[in-house]
């Protein structure tokens, strides 16, 4: 069954659409990450529009990232002056992402600039998911613990200290704006909610307890997609929100499988899967810049 | 059914169009009809066809089969302008990327052509040029001249897309006087006029051309999400998170229950 989806003016496949937010929900319910990364290429390949597949992306994690951010709010697992500091610069940054996009969008170079974002990225979250799934894999058979550090030397040396209660923490407040800024830049930019780099970043920069990481990094993600899909809907009108509302469908769907099979399987020793997947899937966009392209021109509408 | 009683009815005409003995110098003209006047676009679209039919309406000098040699017709129809930009891909620093070349201000969104024979068989390109019939005629209007190698790409991108159709079913002209054509609109359609042009050949010239509209719409929740995000694309934003938000919100009460 066919289904017209109204921005990006496409007719596509409604059960493809259902079925790829299905598969990248299961993903992300098993592995614990927010999908968009693997949902926003698959989108390309499918010939959905970048612009439009970034927008609509956003939106999507919005409602995904939701439910979980209420929950861990109830459970008062979010820093939330923290996490204001966290949206103040993710708000600056996807301001400043979606003027990017707009720019990139009249030279009519966007798609390159996405297209090269996500080489870059999916490159190196593949990279090292391979060898952290490598490693743990080799520390289970012996039976070894990994050591955590914490190292943020640095980052005391920064003035405009505040206290966080919460994170029971007495840091410079810029380091959390600046992280909120690029994620903020790549929300837009890329159509991601970008857990993936805030995560690690509270844990090894602000050194934050891992209590409330999740739970903060859930609410910073849907302020700033939403944040995102409202810059992107009035300044690029590229949000489908057709589109949106069905990978969010699978996703849903996807996710509650996805949780229930990551408890059964020993999810840990899959996650070296996923990292070929993320790599496969930088290949094939890599290939495109350097492969000798079959039409050497293209018309894109002025909007 | 409708296909057959419009038939009917331009056999009726054209015996009407026969019995009536006009003089000599009166050229003959078209009458033409659409099988649809308006396509409308809804959540299940998935491509759309319609039939043009028409008949050659000649007066009693021309039924002679003395000085009427077998008439040609060619059918176009030309979508609503856009605005389109050219890029062609260049390898700078090892990697593709797409240069832009021009901007269009008017390119037709969509053009399929069909005839009794093929156009470059039946006109001149001069004459081509004269009445603006012919896809390049059409990419040219929009913008003065285009090199040909730009107009040969941007055919070749069309046909790829779907949106130029250069080779649709010859027609068949029944009895010199009928004919029928079928157009398949693709999924990929722009809202708006598109116009069919149904033109009337014979000796290398155009004896008669008439217009017609056909008009695609968006209707129902297209139509609306359309209209928000483009006139309203404040209200829409806030409306797309709150639909985000509200799914995400239920989904997790629903399934908060199952657990």
């Amino acid at each position: 069954m066919q289904i017209y989806l109204p921005i990006a003016e496409i007719s596509v496949n409604i059960f493809l659409l259902i079925g790829l937010g299905g598969i990248v929900g299961i993903l992300s319910g098993m592995f614990g990450v927010g999908g968009g990364f693997l949902m926003t290429p698959l989108l390309f390949f499918i010939g959905i529009p970048p612009a439009i597949a970034v927008a609509s992306e956003a939106n999507q994690i919005l409602g995904a990232s939701f439910s979980g951010a209420i929950a861990h709010f109830r459970r008062k697992n979010v820093d939330l002056k923290m996490g204001f500091l966290l949206i103040l610069g993710g708000v600056l940054g996807s301001i400043f992402g979606v003027e990017i996009f707009r720019i990139f969008k009249g030279m009519g170079q966007l798609e390159l600039i996405i297209k090269l974002c996500y080489v870059i990225f999916l490159g190196v979250i593949g990279i090292i998911m391979f060898f952290e799934s490598l490693k743990t894999l080799s520390y289970k058979s012996r039976n070894i613990k990994i050591r955590k550090t914490r190292h943020h030397s640095w980052v005391q040396g920064l003035p405009l200290k505040m206290r966080f209660r919460a994170s029971n923490l007495y840091i410079s407040s810029i380091p959390a704006v600046l992280i909120g800024f690029f994620v903020g830049i790549l929300a837009s930019i890329m159509g991601i909610g970008g857990g993936f780099i805030i995560v690690p970043a509270m844990i090894y920069i602000l050194g934050m307890p891992t209590k409330v990481v999740v739970g903060t990094s859930l609410f910073q993600i849907i302020f700033v997609t939403g944040v995102t899909t409202y810059l992107h809907a009035v300044k690029n009108f590229s949000v489908d929100i057709v589109l949106s509302f069905l990978l969010l469908v699978g996703g849903v769907i996807g996710a509650q499988l996805g949780v229930r099979i990551g408890i059964r399987l020993k999810a840990e020793q899959l996650r070296i899967l996923l990292a070929i997947l993320v790599l496969s899937m930088c290949l094939k966009i890599t290939l495109e810049f350097f492969i000798t392209p079959l039409e050497f021109y293209s018309l894109v509408r002025d909007v | 059914m409708k296909l057959f009683y419009k038939l009917v009815i331009m056999i009726f005409i054209y015996n009407l169009s026969s019995i009536s003995a006009r003089s000599a110098e009166v050229p003959p003209s078209l009458v033409t009809d659409l099988s649809k006047k308006v396509i409308s676009i809804n959540v299940s679209f998935s491509g759309s066809k319609f039939h043009i039919f028409g008949a050659i309406k000649k007066y009693a000098s021309q039924i002679s089969p003395i000085d009427q040699p077998p008439f040609d017709i060619i059918i176009e129809v030309i979508g609503p302008p856009v605005e389109m930009n050219i890029f062609k891909k260049e390898k700078k620093y090892g990697f593709w990327i797409n240069k832009k070349i021009q901007t269009l201000n008017s390119m037709p969104s969509f053009y399929s052509i069909s005839g009794t024979k093929s156009l470059k068989d039946l006109l001149p390109i001069k004459t081509q040029r004269s009445n603006e019939i012919g896809i390049s005629e059409h990419i040219n209007l929009s913008d003065g001249k285009l090199k040909k190698e730009f107009i040969d790409h941007i055919i070749s991108n069309g046909k790829a897309k779907k949106q130029y159709n250069l080779n649709n079913t010859p027609i068949t002209l029944l009895e010199n006087t009928l004919f029928s054509n079928e157009i398949d609109f693709p999924t990929n359609l722009y809202e708006g006029n598109y116009k069919v042009k149904i033109h009337l050949i014979r000796f290398e010239e155009v004896l008669a051309t008439k217009q017609d509209i056909i008009y695609v719409k968006k209707i129902g929740v297209q139509n609306w999400i359309n209209y928000l995000a483009y006139q309203e694309p404040k209200l829409y934003g806030i409306a797309c998170i709150i639909i985000a938000i509200s799914f995400g919100f239920g989904a997790s009460l629903v399934f908060r229950k199952k657990v």
